[in-house]
């Protein structure tokens, strides 16, 4: 029972390296009030980013970010979900908690040279 | 006419070109955009997303000669065009500042071997979306621009120098203020990079505002798009506004969507250049809005 109602975030390293081109390290969550969960991430050009699981069901994902060179921007277009992370000035994007699937990310701000090639995706599993 | 019947005579019997394209929908003649311009049949070429500088054997072991091949295949048409556009991706991009502008020199050396000699740029966001354009500006002049021919006005617009691939505001007040100089029979035919409309989001294939042009041109019922950036031909509508992508100089890519991941296709050794061309496009002179696009390959097979 508990299992059938635990939903799953899977924030794919290439995921953000898709906005990425990556991102560098920093992605740590904490559970924050009972009707949220908060993920910040630090975005910089050609890192590996890290990988995030485990949300309940009904909890939606606030995803905090910021930039550790220059801007990036995160899309996800299956959500209808976009959101600048830039130096120095911290953006927060919500993505709703209801639907399964993997949603597709990729960096819609010119950042460096092979970001094109950069993209990832959030998973959300039952 | 006689121009029209024997080039359209000329590619028949030489096996060139390939699909032919017409598009509009013919909203009729005598709309011709530019005032005392008489509308006249005539033909362009397009050649798009050269990446002078990309190297990738396993996608295209002739980087470095396609380009020139595609240039000698130009030079070759028997009956030369009025004008070539490149629209944009002229030159892989790269962090360095001084290898972009190596890049840009390189590409505009091979292409200045066109024997027709009026030649329009714009750039794409390989090309300019690094440094806001600084480079592109150097070499090819403002990336945005308007002008007229034989009774058509050209629009090209920029959504690459802004890194976000926008056209921006100030762009779009630009566009505004030019298209009121027309009535809305104009003919009018725009160049950009990246597609105006949502094409594959997913892959970055879309212009954060180009709804907003869109809008201004809807209007209009005599407008076209040509543009790149997709490396494939593609055809679609936007009310009754046609957009036309056109293949690349280097390597093709998936169709939208088709594929989880956007990745060059491999380069298939036993069919050389397959999916690389460019085209010709024939301004007809019986209709407003009437366009026949002929896809050439890189060379011939």
């Amino acid at each position: 029972m508990e299992s059938r109602n635990y939903v799953v975030w899977i924030i794919n390293a290439t995921l953000l390296v898709a906005l990425l081109v990556s991102v560098a390290a920093a992605l740590f969550a904490k559970p924050e009030t009972a009707g949220e969960r908060i993920v910040a991430i630090k975005v910089k050009c050609s890192e590996d980013g890290p990988e995030d699981s485990s949300n309940k069901k009904g909890v939606p994902l606030i995803l905090q970010l910021s930039s550790l060179d220059v801007p990036h921007g995160l899309n996800l277009p299956d959500r209808d979900v976009r959101t600048d992370a830039l130096p120095g000035k911290p953006s927060k994007v919500h993505v709703a908690s209801q639907q399964t699937g993997r949603f597709k990310s990729h960096c819609d701000i010119s950042c460096g040279a092979g970001q094109e090639e950069l993209e990832g995706a959030i998973v959300a599993k039952e | 006419m006689a121009a029209k019947f024997d080039r359209r005579e000329f590619l028949r019997l030489a096996g060139l070109g390939g699909v032919v394209f017409a598009s509009g929908l013919g909203f009729g003649a005598n709309a011709a955009a530019a005032k005392g311009q008489k509308q006249e049949e005539f033909y362009w070429v397009q050649l798009s997303d050269s990446h002078w500088g990309f190297e990738g054997p396993a996608v295209n072991p002739d980087a470095k000669g396609t380009l020139k091949k595609a240039v000698d295949a130009v030079n070759s048409l028997s009956y030369q065009p009025d004008f070539v556009v490149f629209t944009g991706d002229l030159t892989h991009t790269t962090d360095d500042p001084v290898e972009r502008r190596k890049r840009l020199t390189g590409f505009r050396d091979i292409v200045a071997g066109l024997k027709v000699k009026t030649v329009r740029f714009m750039p794409g966001e390989h090309d300019a979306s690094l440094d806001r354009g600084k480079a592109y500006r150097e070499f090819f002049g403002e990336p945005n621009y308007t002008f007229d021919h034989k009774g058509i006005h050209f629009i090209v617009l920029d959504n690459v120098s802004d890194p976000a691939a926008m056209i921006g505001e100030a762009q779009l007040g630009w566009l505004k203020t030019d298209l009121a100089r027309f009535d809305k029979d104009a003919r009018i035919v725009v160049f950009t990079h990246r597609p105006l409309f949502d094409l594959y989001p997913q892959w970055d294939w879309a212009t954060r505002d180009g709804a907003k042009a869109i809008e201004l041109l809807m209007p209009f019922p005599n407008v076209t798009v040509f543009y790149g950036h997709i490396h494939q031909e593609h055809h679609e509508m936007t009310g009754h506004i046609a957009h036309h992508a056109a293949k690349s100089l280097i390597f093709p890519l998936p169709a939208p969507g088709s594929m989880p991941k956007r990745q060059p296709i491999p380069w298939d050794a036993a069919a050389p250049y397959k999916g690389l061309g460019f085209r010709d496009v024939e301004a007809a002179a019986e209709s407003a809005n009437k366009y026949e696009i002929n896809e050439y390959p890189v060379q011939k097979a």
